[in-house]
């Protein structure tokens, strides 16, 4: 069990994804990453929804193929998800399941509030306002502890907002928790809570925030947020009696922030194990409610000490990326049960050779929003047995560097090839085993003798190699990397010390080098096997 | 000095065919045409499984290949050649021997000729036989290389062939009768001559004012204007100064009024030759005898056959060759005369049912839309739909304000982008851009006009005035450029 208050660190992993893939995009990326990988065809495609642009995929394999936006896929009937996108109507097949629920009824506030006043007194405060059809949150009113409260909160929500179709139910008091449920069964859950700092005994609350600063900036998910220290972050501070210069006990957790809000600029913490058998059989029970749902992500608040849990709303489209990339606890791979629910014949199929490939979400995403292009099939990922090279590459000419990009290409290849001086190359390829010979039976015929060649890895796939052969100018940083998990394991805290070299190297241009090998072999890089991954900032216009 | 015996296809305009040259051409401009009258356009990475149309060996096909697509048809293309066009009869073609074979069997005439190995003795005997002057030809070569014409004697004919030996390696070469006479390229769809194009070598014609050298930099001026001749300058070679010295000429030399020099022995359009369009003069005779040509060979329905003209009798002409994979973009922006439209003709036959379809005017960015393909990171791109302008609105703001260097353009662009609006903006003059926008929906022009008018985060917009301008008042292209002010 991981210690509560560990931090995940994603750095590695955060660095990997294409600059493409933020927000509901990375939710897009990874279930086509993972899709991909299992052989399956990828073709991404624009669809124009109410004069937007939007951009879809399509899966298929064996004869199937399913249409998917983000995480949802074709198979979820339409009906459905017009039940689910309408929280009145769910909460009638939630009640008609005998699933719990806050108790509570939609009501028409277009010609006043007056009759919902009275339902509120009748139901008891403090009561939650939000609109039968808000989507992420919006318009979302909790914690309406009596009449003025309430009645403001309908008026903005008709005034500004332009809902009038409201839903007025119980305040439920618990823990805000989101359960992804997939084929009758709990894939993932955790619970939302609001900016935190959690304490070690010996940081300063300002030190904290620092850190978790750091932390989220490396969160693919939670970097879109930042943490800002504000007038109103100090003066709940003050209330709770700190202030930024308070040094919390070990162990001890101090809210920054007091609500949630449920777009992303709170904590997502995994609690997957911890969720009783009752709140799970709950969680299933209202995904059973909607015909036709067999997937969804839902939101349950947890009175944990009566053991109790109320379903406020179910989502066809849930943001998946709090599961992939929590920040405490353990990340859980809900993007590959979504394949597997699909296509059932990939099941433990997935090879490990293909987690070394990724594809140009980047170039893809940039083409189809050019306007000019509909849609984009990936190449398919090679079969076979797969090897790779790295290799050094001295006294070669540009032209060469153009020569080994063609080259990659005509053969299928994936990898790169990247200007690390004067001269001087650097280039990583794999593919299938003839390919690559071929290749390398090419290259070593073209070369003149001035130019050298200096093999530094002569068979296994190690690291990423994009496939779609890359070519990088000058670039900045080298690092080592765990594979291709997401977090690095989460076992000890990352000390201060490790931060500081962390920081350190990121400022620096490094080559490859001693320090490297160095870095490669010290403990806070738990790799499985030893990697390489470059990291590039450039301008893919070659 | 502009050239202006020449009447280009209006639904071309010089944007549209922008930066693209050669073989690619070909293929833009059956794609283009497809795409426009509303078919499925996918362009498709080299090496693809499904290609199963023959291609030589070793092409880069990056922009080659390609498919159309209606509701229920799908015809793949490489250049300019589709899938009607057997393998078989493909293979043929590349055999120019064989090629006449067939068509001489049908009782159509052919230049005739032999196939021989380059060192074999016989060659003379067999020029005797035919009689002098004889041609050269290497037996599968390409835009003119290696070809001797005119030879005159066993003398002649002997230094010809030390000279094919020291500068090709061809093997095998062909042995034709010269036939004096001028050739024609002529274009065959289905039983029709779209186009007949005279390649003449390069040359220059005389104003008793400018030398050769300086005719030729203006010819080449004028040669930029045309999108097909524009990669295809005359260069001053050795056989250019070769061809000038044998008329007792240099490039200094200043010829007479109306006086034409030329200056190469092959017509090679790519070494600066001219294509001209002699469609309307040729005789149906002579375009008969295309058509049976090509129409002999199995299952072809789409080629380039060249045919000489006898000199004497404009009724009757000899077959050389046909070509499986044959250029069309010279028929399409000759030198002179008229232009043809031979990739309607093609859309045509693939698709009659085309024939009457609305057109669009649009047009794409062919390079970049090729991109993904040429890093590999995509396997196929299909270009979306072409918009049609009756379907069409177009806007033109002025915009004036802080609206330079403070990301506005980036800005609008991106607003644009998100909602399918096209067009472009441009700055006109100091702190003024013009916005030119089309999109189906004008309740979506509206919202994109509010959003030009509140500008970006640092912009600040002063004035906003909108002109209604018609669709059809410009050439689009999909998609939302910043452009450099000096362009259209």
């Amino acid at each position: 069990m991981v210690k509560e208050g560990t931090l995940n660190d994603y750095t590695e992993h955060n660095s990997m994804l294409p600059k493409r893939a933020v927000g509901p995009s990375l939710i897009t990326y990874n279930v086509a990453l993972e899709a991909w990988r299992r052989g399956i065809s990828l073709q991404f495609y624009t669809v124009p929804v109410k004069n937007r642009m939007r951009i879809f995929y399509l899966l298929e394999h064996e004869g199937k193929s399913y249409k998917f936006q983000y995480s949802l896929g074709g198979k979820v009937e339409s009906e459905a998800r017009k039940i689910v996108n309408d929280k009145a109507l769910t909460k009638q097949h939630l009640s008609a399941a005998g699933v719990s629920v806050p108790q509570g009824k939609s009501v028409d506030i277009s010609n006043g509030v007056d009759d919902s006043l009275q339902y509120a007194a009748g139901l008891g405060y403090p009561v939650v306002a939000k609109p039968t059809d808000g989507r992420l949150g919006k318009g979302v009113l909790t914690n309406l502890t009596n009449e003025n409260e309430l009645r403001d909160a309908l008026n903005h929500l008709k005034d500004n907002l332009g809902y009038t179709d409201i839903i007025i139910e119980q305040y439920i008091k618990g823990d805000d928790t989101r359960v992804y449920v997939i084929d009758d069964k709990v894939a993932a859950a955790y619970k939302r809570i609001p900016l935190n700092v959690y304490g070690d005994g010996v940081s300063t609350i300002s030190e904290l925030v620092d850190e978790k600063k750091r932390v989220r900036k490396n969160n693919p998910y939670a970097k879109k947020h930042e943490i800002v220290i504000n007038e109103t972050v100090l003066a709940y501070l003050d209330s709770q009696g700190y202030s930024i210069d308070t040094v919390p006990e070990e162990g001890q957790r101090i809210l920054l922030a007091e609500k949630t809000l449920s777009s992303d600029a709170g904590e997502k913490i995994d609690i997957t194990e911890e969720l009783s058998d009752k709140m799970k059989q709950t969680a299933i029970d209202a995904v059973k409610a909607v015909p036709g749902m067999f997937m969804s992500g839902l939101d349950l608040m947890i009175d944990h000490e009566r053991n109790e849990g109320f379903v406020l709303e179910l989502n066809a489209n849930p943001n998946i990326a709090g599961h992939l990339y929590p920040m405490e606890g353990k990340p859980r791979d809900v993007h590959k049960f979504i394949i597997d629910h699909y296509f059932p014949e990939t099941i433990n199929k997935s090879l490990e050779k293909n987690e070394h490939f990724v594809y140009d979400f980047d170039g893809i995403i940039d083409i189809l929003k050019s306007g000019a292009v509909k849609s984009v099939t990936v190449p398919p990922l090679p079969k076979g047995r797969l090897k790779a090279v790295e290799l050094n590459i001295t006294g070669g000419s540009d032209r060469l560097m153009t020569w080994i990009h063609q080259r990659a290409v005509t053969q299928r290849l994936g990898g790169e090839v990247l200007k690390i001086g004067n001269e001087e190359f650097v280039v990583r390829i794999a593919g299938r085993n003839v390919k690559v010979n071929d290749f390398m039976s090419a290259l070593k015929q073209r070369i003149t003798s001035s130019t050298h060649l200096k093999i530094s890895n002569d068979n296994e796939l190690i690291g990423l190699y994009p496939y779609y052969f890359k070519r990088i100018g000058e670039i900045p940083v080298i690092k080592t990397s765990a594979a291709y998990s997401r977090a690095t394991p989460t076992k000890e805290k990352t000390s201060k010390a490790d931060f500081k070299k962390i920081k350190a190297e990121e400022n620096k241009n490094q080559m490859l080098s001693k320090e490297l090998q160095n870095m490669k072999n010290s403990k806070s890089w738990q790799a499985t096997a030893p990697l390489r991954k470059l990291m590039s900032k450039v301008n893919k216009n070659k | 000095m502009s050239n202006i015996n020449v009447e280009l296809l209006p639904k071309l305009p010089k944007e549209v065919v922008e930066g693209i040259e050669g073989f690619k051409l070909d293929s833009y401009l059956i794609a283009l045409e497809g795409w426009r009258r509303g078919l499925k356009l996918t362009w498709y990475k080299e090496s693809v499984s499904h290609l199963n149309l023959a291609m030589k060996s070793g092409n880069m096909t990056l922009g080659k290949h390609f498919s159309l697509s209606s509701d229920t048809t799908t015809h793949h293309f490489f250049c300019s050649r589709g899938d009607k066009v057997s393998n078989e009869a493909y293979r043929i073609c590349q055999d120019k021997k064989e090629t006449q074979k067939i068509i001489s069997d049908k009782g159509i005439p052919v230049t005739g000729g032999e196939q021989f190995k380059i060192n074999d003795k016989n060659i003379y005997d067999y020029s005797e036989k035919i009689g002098f002057p004889v041609v050269i030809k290497p037996a599968n070569g390409t835009m003119g290389r290696g070809v001797y014409t005119n030879i005159k004697d066993r003398e002649a004919l002997g230094n010809a062939i030390v000279d094919f030996k020291k500068r090709y390696s061809y093997k095998e070469i062909l042995i034709e009768k010269h036939f004096f006479g001028d050739e024609y390229r002529i274009y065959v769809v289905g039983d029709k001559v779209i186009g007949a194009t005279n390649r003449v070598p390069a040359n220059v014609q005389g104003d008793g004012k400018h030398s050769i050298s300086e005719l030729i930099e203006l010819k080449n001026e004028e040669r930029l204007e045309n999108p097909y001749l524009k990669s295809k300058p005359i260069k001053v070679d050795y056989e250019i100064e070769l061809t000038l010295k044998e008329l007792g000429l240099t490039p200094d030399s200043v010829p007479g009024e109306g006086e034409t020099i030329s200056m190469r022995k092959v017509s090679n359009l790519s070494a600066g030759g001219d294509p001209l369009d002699f469609t309307d003069e040729l005789t149906d005779e002579v375009k008969q005898i295309a058509i049976d040509g090509v129409n002999a060979l199995p299952s072809i329905p789409q080629a380039g056959i060249d045919v000489i003209v006898n000199p004497e009798d404009d009724k009757k002409g000899n077959i050389l060759e046909v070509n499986g994979t044959a250029e069309i973009a010279f028929h399409m922006f000759p030198w002179n005369g008229k232009a043809r439209d031979v990739s309607g003709a093609i859309v045509d036959y693939y698709f009659p049912e085309t024939a009457d379809a609305e057109r669009s005017t649009w047009y794409f960015d062919y390079p970049s839309v090729l991109e993904p393909l040429r890093t590999s990171a995509a396997e196929e791109v299909m270009i979306a739909q072409a918009p049609v302008n009756t379907q069409m609105q177009a806007r033109r703001f002025v915009v004036k304000g802080k609206v330079l260097r403070v990301g506005y353009m980036s800005f609008i662009r991106r607003q644009a982008l998100k909602r399918n609006l096209h067009g472009y903006v441009r700055k006109v003059g100091r702190n003024t851009l013009e916005v030119i926008v089309s999109g189906p929906d004008e309740i979506v022009l509206e919202n994109f006009k509010k959003i030009c008018n509140r500008g970006s985060k640092k912009s600040k917009v002063e004035s906003l005035e909108e002109t209604k301008i018609s669709v059809n008042s410009k050439t689009f292209k999909l998609g939302f450029q910043i452009l450099l002010s000096n362009k259209k």
